[in-house]
């Protein structure tokens, strides 16, 4: 195989799940990577909108604290940080659920030891 | 031009029944020339068929061709009775060659549903009546072929693990030139493997062949394909294939 790879000029890339098409041939896919995929092979959507997938709410939340850090660093941008900050909080707290909402559904919480070691 | 080799086609083989146009209906594909050069093949009627075959309630609709659960197999399930057998076998091997031409969705659960003709239970025929119900809800879905350059290739191959029966693994490949999967390819592979690192490399192996074959058939046509790019998800396959025996451990 590496003779052929080398004789007939073909590269070996890796390629993240989410961008890997061969992924509708071998597992019963569900939902929305699905429908991605089988827009792309039926010729649908062009093959780069692989590649442009949106992403995922960890991505995008590392992503804001990367870019918080760096821009940290700079000066005369630290309103923008502040907003910028203020807004995730904003996020994070709609996103969370408020404890008394859970306590009214009778979820019970164990009490949580630490031990050292 | 193209009236002179019908001619010449005509003196050799006697008259034929020639059609000519836009929008060629050829062994039940609906086949449609769009001004962009891409090419629509349409299955319908033959889908139809195969739909009313099977006794199925039309109206009913599914979302995927199949459920997560594609590959488990309960041995406690009744054999299918022998008429029910051979209409099972009947469907699938009509969805069988649907799945190689237009509707290449449709290929992984039309390969494990051939695995399972020769000794299908109930279990088998819901799966069937499950990827008839997403037929019947995607009628219209056409495949589309086209392509963006004639310069770059791109290919994608993986291998999911001891998926089949006796631990025989799968193959997925998918060859393109930008615009849909002009070669697809999903298989049970013919050896066993010890880890899901060989599987992919076997996988790759069983495809491999087939981006040599595109790559030869375009040079053919006087259209060299520079740029050739093979995509895996397994970082330790990809170091088998680039370093052979150096990478063994």
């Amino acid at each position: 195989m590496k003779d052929r790879f080398e004789s007939e000029n073909i590269s070996v890339v890796y390629c993240p799940t989410e961008e890997m098409l061969a992924d509708f041939f071998t597992k019963p896919l569900q939902g929305s990577l699905f429908q991605k995929f089988r827009d792309v092979i039926l010729g649908h959507c062009h093959v780069n909108t692989l590649i442009k997938s949106p992403l995922s709410p960890s991505e995008e939340r590392v992503e804001n604290l990367l870019s918080r850090k760096f821009r940290s660093g700079v000066s005369g941008q630290t309103s923008e940080v502040q907003a910028n900050e203020n807004i995730t909080e904003q996020k994070e707290a709609a996103s969370a659920p408020t404890y008394p909402s859970i306590l009214k559904k009778g979820v019970k919480w164990a009490p949580v030891t630490v031990h050292s070691f | 031009m193209v009236t002179n080799v019908i001619e010449k086609f005509e003196a050799k083989f006697g008259k034929m029944t020639v059609t000519r146009g836009k929008h060629p209906v050829l062994l039940g594909m609906d086949i449609t020339f769009n001004n962009d050069g891409n090419v629509t093949l349409l299955m319908k009627e033959y889908l139809k068929e195969a739909i009313a075959d099977s006794g199925m309630d039309a109206s009913r609709v599914a979302a995927t061709p199949a459920k997560r659960d594609l590959f488990a197999i309960n041995e406690k399930f009744e054999h299918l009775e022998k008429m029910k057998g051979e209409l099972f076998h009947t469907i699938v091997a009509k969805l069988l060659y649907v799945s190689k031409r237009a509707r290449t969705d449709l290929q992984l659960a039309v390969a494990f549903l051939c695995t399972r003709v020769s000794c299908s239970t109930e279990q088998d025929w819901d799966k069937l009546v499950r990827l008839l119900k997403y037929l019947n809800g995607t009628l219209d879905l056409a495949l589309i072929l086209g392509a963006d350059s004639l310069n770059a290739g791109a290919s994608w191959v993986d291998a999911s693990y001891a998926v089949h029966d006796a631990m025989k693994s799968h193959t997925g490949g998918a060859f393109s030139l930008g615009r849909s999967a002009l070669m697809c390819k999903s298989t049970k592979q013919k050896l066993n493997t010890k880890s899901s690192t060989k599987v992919e490399v076997v996988g790759s192996s069983d495809y491999l062949p087939n981006v040599i074959w595109a790559k030869m058939h375009l040079a053919e046509q006087g259209y060299e394909l520079p740029d050739n790019v093979f995509y895996q998800d397994n970082q330790s396959a990809i170091c088998l294939e680039r370093n052979c025996r150096a990478s063994c451990g």
